[in-house]
């Protein structure tokens, strides 16, 4: 285990009073939380400074851990306690909001957050202890929303012994029904499916997260989708059919002579179930220039230069 | 959010969930944190998202150590700045589409 220098990570003195110490916690605190800092670093970095604070604003603690600084550690090097050196427990009861993981270190220091309670919610004597919920991202295509999908997720569970004593985590596998029609961010709840409850208590629910997965082709905007038609200069003109893709097939769509890039077309219904009626599908046109101009195509163009009076530049003549 | 999927919590439900007193949740719905339905406390209805908000925010004071008017404003800024970036995401992808020359 790696001695963990609490000064050093807070960036104050060893004889820093309180408030010095609680004035550096929150500077850091709010430099890296996760939640105001989405660096992937962040985390870490706010977990080490949640720990340091957690032992150097408690004066119990606080002492504890200068004995054992004298001692001798040096940051980040291996350290092993003093002999006949005990845990204090003293770890636990203060943690109730805090999600993340201390250290090793701080672990063996303090018997961690599985001393004083564990990680059960108070949920009143009589009714025992509620299981803490679970949360997950959970990724989807856009194709799985078009109806009742069913969907297998694993995630980690602790297992307790009928003392309530923690013995090990276990894999916890569910078929999940996603119902037709889950929107982007929308959360689904499972009750009961969380970390199970002690003494009685209730277990706790997990939460899936749903997150559309973005797609080659459609791009969403609430319930409608948007897809990017390229056509070329003479289909624009003259108008044609063609066949558009829409997330469950293809359609036949006309587009009108004289069609402009950035022109939408509505094709109804196509767009993603809601609970108010299926969206729509829009397509916008965008008129593409072959990647080559053939020689043979060349006279057309000339003769068309020639005749045409069109400037797509009149906007700028105008001021 | 479809219907069926809403869940309904009371205050002391909600309470059990985040591990708050109930006049602390008072106190939260005061500062426009979480908008319950429902005219008094005993009568307050809170959803899903509304739990995922409180939970949010009493995290986050507890570990910013800010009051609950910091953790309000915080909150609105923090989704403000989520919807940007996901309105900014999808607006630069649908750009991209335009943008990008033919293969």
């Amino acid at each position: 285990m790696d001695f963990k220098d609490y000064y050093k990570i807070l960036g104050v003195q060893p004889d820093a009073d309180l408030k010095t110490i609680k004035t550096a916690y929150r500077r850091l605190a709010r430099k890296f939380h996760p939640d105001l800092n989405k660096d992937d670093k962040a985390e870490d970095k706010f977990k080490e400074v949640a720990e340091a604070y957690e032992v150097l604003k408690d004066k119990e603690k606080r002492a504890e851990y200068d004995e054992l600084r004298k001692y001798g550690g040096q940051h980040g090097q291996r350290f092993t306690p003093p002999p006949g050196w005990q845990a204090s427990g003293h770890g636990g009861a203060h943690f109730e909001h805090f999600q993340g993981d201390f250290s090793d270190f701080f672990e063996n220091l303090f018997g961690g957050r599985q001393g004083a309670r564990g990680p059960w919610q108070q949920g009143g004597t009589a009714r025992g202890f509620r299981g803490q919920d679970v949360e997950m991202e959970m990724p989807i295509f856009l194709e799985d929303t078009l109806a009742d999908e069913s969907k297998k997720v694993s995630f980690r569970i602790p297992s307790y012994d009928a003392h309530g004593r923690h013995t090990g985590d276990k894999t916890k596998t569910l078929n999940v029904k996603i119902p037709k029609g889950v929107t982007d961010n929308e959360r689904i709840r499972l009750k009961g499916q969380g970390y199970p409850g002690l003494e009685g208590g209730a277990n706790g629910d997990l939460y899936l997260h749903i997150r559309l997965v973005p797609h080659p082709l459609f791009d969403v905007e609430g319930h409608n989708l948007i897809i990017t038609v390229p056509i070329a200069p003479w289909e624009a003109a003259l108008g044609t059919k063609i066949t558009v893709p829409t997330l469950s097939d293809n359609i036949q769509l006309t587009v009108p002579p004289n069609s402009q890039t950035g022109q939408k077309l509505r094709i109804k219904g196509k767009g993603l179930p809601g609970k108010l009626g299926p969206g729509d599908l829009f397509a916008v046109f965008k008129i593409v220039m072959p990647g080559k101009l053939d020689d043979r195509h060349k006279p057309v163009w000339e003769k068309l230069a020639a005749e045409a009076d069109f400037n797509p530049r009149a906007e700028w003549s105008k001021s | 959010m479809s219907s069926q999927l809403t869940v309904k919590l009371t205050v002391s439900e909600l309470c059990e969930s985040v591990q708050i007193s109930e006049d602390m949740l008072i106190e939260i719905v005061s500062q426009g944190i979480v908008e319950p339905k429902g005219a008094s406390p005993a009568s307050w209805q809170f959803d899903d998202s509304m739990l995922n908000i409180l939970k949010r925010a009493v995290r986050l004071r507890e570990e910013l150590d800010i009051e609950w008017a910091g953790i309000a404003l915080a909150l609105d800024l923090l989704d403000e700045l989520d919807q940007l970036k996901t309105e900014n995401y999808r607006l630069r992808q649908r750009l991209g589409r335009f943008l990008q020359s033919p293969p």
